[in-house]
């Protein structure tokens, strides 16, 4: 495959990032902000929620801020990979901000796949917690979706590393020169 | 030297991950065809009480079996990602960072898991569709059905594609280099 593939591959890439910088948030804020600002009946109908609930804004705060630790760390991911795409267009390959870019990147997707593991373990409890009845307890979410962004997250900065010591190699041989 | 102590930091790093990924695979191999199985030939129950199914639908084995064949492909689509990330891991743990194979093991990498994403989303666009082929009004539409996840991950299959393509010119310029010296 040569150069001119790779490149086509980056920019196509790169459009569909910013795409879904913008699809992303507005699909959470989308899902979250009718039930979480829709008053005190507004959880009646979820699954497993009573139909007579009434849920105190506070609670319902609560359940929205526990899925923002992964949404945010979503959005560094997206911002990070289209930074990381721009300074590999700009041919600008074995040099510390882009290894560093790299590592944020990876860090933030393994952020964000623990977070909606944490946040998917609370889920079921908080939605029922104001249930007369047949509340669910906290239980382990182990979904294989969040798992492997969790894995290729932490692939993804273990490679920043590999990267770095070949930065750092470069570096050296050339104080020495 | 700053670049040993980053090598025994990722030597450490790899053989941690290749852990916890061995323990992964193990659950994700069993859990995925444990439930494409219980799904699609365990127990009739459970696919006529899917909640898009009418009631009373008879479906045939032919029908199952092709489906379990589907959602079975999709499972050794990430099955390949996790065999082939396993192999990268193991070359990072005994440093051999800087090759011809290890680049395009990272290549290798990159596809795979834009492949598997891209089929998953294939394959949860025609899911509804095939469950509900047999209702009196017809199948539920095949339709995109959004998945960050996949996106996420795809995403970073792309960028592990594009790493390797940097290590592969990276090598190609250091061995020219030495050739020219």
């Amino acid at each position: 495959m040569n150069d001119r593939l790779h490149v086509w591959v980056a920019r196509v890439f790169l459009l569909g990032l910013i795409a879904f910088a913008f699809y992303y948030p507005s699909m959470f804020l989308a899902q979250l902000v009718p039930i979480t600002f829709s008053g005190p009946q507004g959880w009646q109908g979820i699954y497993g929620v009573d139909d007579t609930v009434l849920v105190p804004l506070w609670w319902r705060l609560l359940y929205f801020c526990i899925w923002l630790p992964s949404v945010i760390a979503t959005q560094v991911f997206v911002l990070a990979a289209i930074w990381l795409v721009i300074l590999i267009l700009r041919g600008t390959y074995f040099e510390p901000a882009t290894v560093r870019t790299a590592q944020w990147a990876g860090a933030a997707a393994a952020i964000s796949g623990l977070g909606l593991l944490a946040a998917g373990s609370c889920s079921s409890w908080m939605l029922t917690a104001y249930n007369a009845e047949q509340r669910a307890p906290v239980k382990l979410f182990i979904e294989s979706g969040e798992m492997g962004v969790l894995f290729a997250g932490l692939g993804l900065f273990l490679f920043g590393h590999v990267l770095m010591v070949t930065v750092l190699m470069d570096r050296e041989n050339k104080e020495i020169i | 030297m700053q670049h040993t102590r980053l090598l025994t930091t990722v030597r450490w790093g790899a053989l941690a991950m290749m852990i916890l990924m061995s323990i992964e695979t193990a659950r994700y191999a069993y859990d995925s065809v444990h439930r494409a199985w219980r799904f699609s030939f365990g127990d009739p129950q459970r696919w006529n009480a899917h909640w898009a199914v009418d009631a009373g639908t008879m479906i045939g084995m032919g029908p199952r079996t092709g489906y379990f064949i589907l959602w079975i492909a999709v499972v050794l689509a990430s099955l390949l990602c996790f065999a082939i990330g396993l192999y990268l891991l193991n070359r990072i743990r005994r440093l051999q960072l800087f090759d011809m194979r290890t680049a395009l093991t990272v290549r290798a990498l990159g596809l795979a898991l834009a492949f598997a994403m891209a089929f998953d989303q294939v394959f949860q666009a025609v899911d509804l569709y095939l469950v509900t082929r047999f209702n009196a009004n017809g199948p539920e539409p095949i339709m995109w059905r959004y998945d960050p996840s996949d996106i996420k991950t795809f995403s970073i299959g792309i960028l592990m594609f594009l790493f390797g393509w940097i290590m592969h010119k990276g090598i190609d310029v250091a061995r020219e280099n030495k050739g020219f010296i």
